[in-house]
């Protein structure tokens, strides 16, 4: 929103004069521009930090990339993850994880656990849109997944925005 | 404007109660136009005591208008645009009526402010998506029977290979899930899962099959006989004598936009594997 902090003479006709708005500001107007500016970004970015530490994810909002939970999820969907250090990962999950090695995170359905007694989980996912499950996406060699591999689980979704 | 041009500095505002235009108490306070008529609505210029005592409110609300954008759609064309000469010289007070600023005149600008209501009235409805159903209980009874079992040891081509034990099983299905759709169910994922624990673990849970079943599909599910979809393979031989393998019918709840809870259905059904393997040549 511009404020024409203007010496009276003339306001823009229309709001597409930033320039000549911005001229005519002395220097304590255009600071207070750039604060107030910085004020939004700032506020934003606490904002995401908040959310990151609240859920306990690293990025809390993701975006469904690929049709390969359709049709549950398009592509385009929002969906936001928790990861909290306590929740158990459970067959019929959906999980948003990880390969070694890869950087996209890929959201996919947990369909098989095996937890040992101390606490250590084993599991294997596949997309719902996929025929077989996910092993030909893990690293060589790799057969399961485990919780480091864990960027958060869908705890609710969105459609396209 | 050209009347902007004509009286810069002025000393002292002039108070007035009629105005051009008849707005509120508010502009009472602002000194009376000088100079030649002008246009409907638009307001005088202000002596800087005027000026600085309306700018503080505009300030405030211009600032909360510039943030809260969706929820102000409708009044986001008369947006006002108040002007603060804090150095104390004169500008012009805009009226806030919709349309008086000049702002709704062109295409673009209706489309705009369309478009900002259109879209906080999606949220709004969205919104009330979800908050009508987030806290819905979406769990009914579920009948579970199991007709057969077998076991086999076998290599698990798919995985580690060792040999390990591969069930067969052999289910029914009785469930009514109409009461689970509402406006805000796209679809529900069923899934059946044997949940079990071994020597090795703890805890072994194996989806054995799956069902997605959509808004508008038939929601009473009569199934016998089925087969599993998915190989029931134990990460060792774990289900060879195991007493107590519990098969729960679960169902993942897809929103239009809202939460993703897991429910599972109140009915399970509890099985015992065999003691010995099947030894036949292919599965």
């Amino acid at each position: 929103m511009v404020r024409a902090g203007t010496v009276g003479t003339h306001l823009p006709a229309s709001g597409l004069d930033i320039f000549g708005d911005l001229r005519k500001m002395n220097k304590r107007q255009l600071y207070y521009q750039v604060l107030n500016f910085a004020m939004i970004v700032s506020s934003a970015l606490m904002i995401w930090k908040g959310l990151i530490v609240l859920t306990g994810s690293e990025s809390p909002i993701v975006v469904v990339l690929s049709g390969s939970m359709e049709p549950a999820f398009h592509r385009g969907d929002l969906l936001f993850l928790t990861n909290f250090r306590e929740d158990p990962i459970r067959a019929g999950e959906i999980v948003v994880f990880k390969v070694e090695g890869r950087d996209i995170p890929i959201v996919h359905r947990v369909i098989k656990v095996h937890e040992k007694d101390n606490g250590d989980i084993k599991f294997l996912t596949k997309g719902d849109n996929n025929e077989v499950d996910d092993r030909g996406l893990y690293k060589e060699g790799q057969n399961w997944l485990e919780k480091k591999d864990v960027v958060g689980r869908a705890r609710g979704m969105h459609f396209w925005l | 404007m050209a009347g902007g041009g004509s009286s810069v500095e002025q000393p002292r505002p002039l108070p007035c109660s009629s105005l051009i235009g008849g707005a509120g108490p508010r502009a009472a306070r602002l000194p009376c136009p000088r100079g030649p008529a002008r246009p409907v609505g638009v307001s005088p210029e202000a002596g800087a005591r005027a000026l600085a005592h309306v700018g503080g409110p505009e300030r405030r609300r211009g600032r909360g208008g510039a943030r809260s954008r969706n929820a102000r759609g409708a009044g986001g064309a008369g947006r006002r645009e108040p002007v603060r000469g804090r150095s104390g010289s004169p500008g012009c007070v805009r009226s806030r009526a919709l349309g008086e600023t000049g702002a709704m005149n062109t295409v673009l600008s209706r489309a705009n402010s369309l478009f900002a209501f259109s879209l906080s009235v999606m949220a709004a409805l969205t919104f009330g998506c979800f908050i009508t159903t987030a806290f819905k209980d979406r769990s009914v009874p579920v009948r579970l029977h199991v007709s057969r079992i077998m076991l086999k040891n076998v290599e698990d081509f798919t995985g580690p290979r060792e040999r390990s034990d591969l069930g067969f099983i052999t289910f029914d299905i009785t469930a009514d899930l109409e009461n689970i759709f509402d406006w805000n169910v796209k679809q529900l994922f069923l899934y059946l899962s044997a949940e079990y624990s071994t020597k090795n673990n703890a805890l072994n849970q194996v989806v054995l099959w799956d069902k997605i079943v959509l808004r508008g599909d038939n929601p009473k599910l009569l199934l016998k006989d089925m087969k599993t979809k998915y190989f029931f393979f134990d990460d060792g031989n774990g289900l060879k004598g195991n007493r107590n393998v519990t098969l729960t019918l679960s169902w993942n709840v897809v929103p239009n936009a809202g939460i993703l809870p897991l429910v599972t259905g109140s009915g399970h059904v509890s099985v015992p594997f065999p003691d010995t393997y099947e030894i036949t040549k292919s599965y």
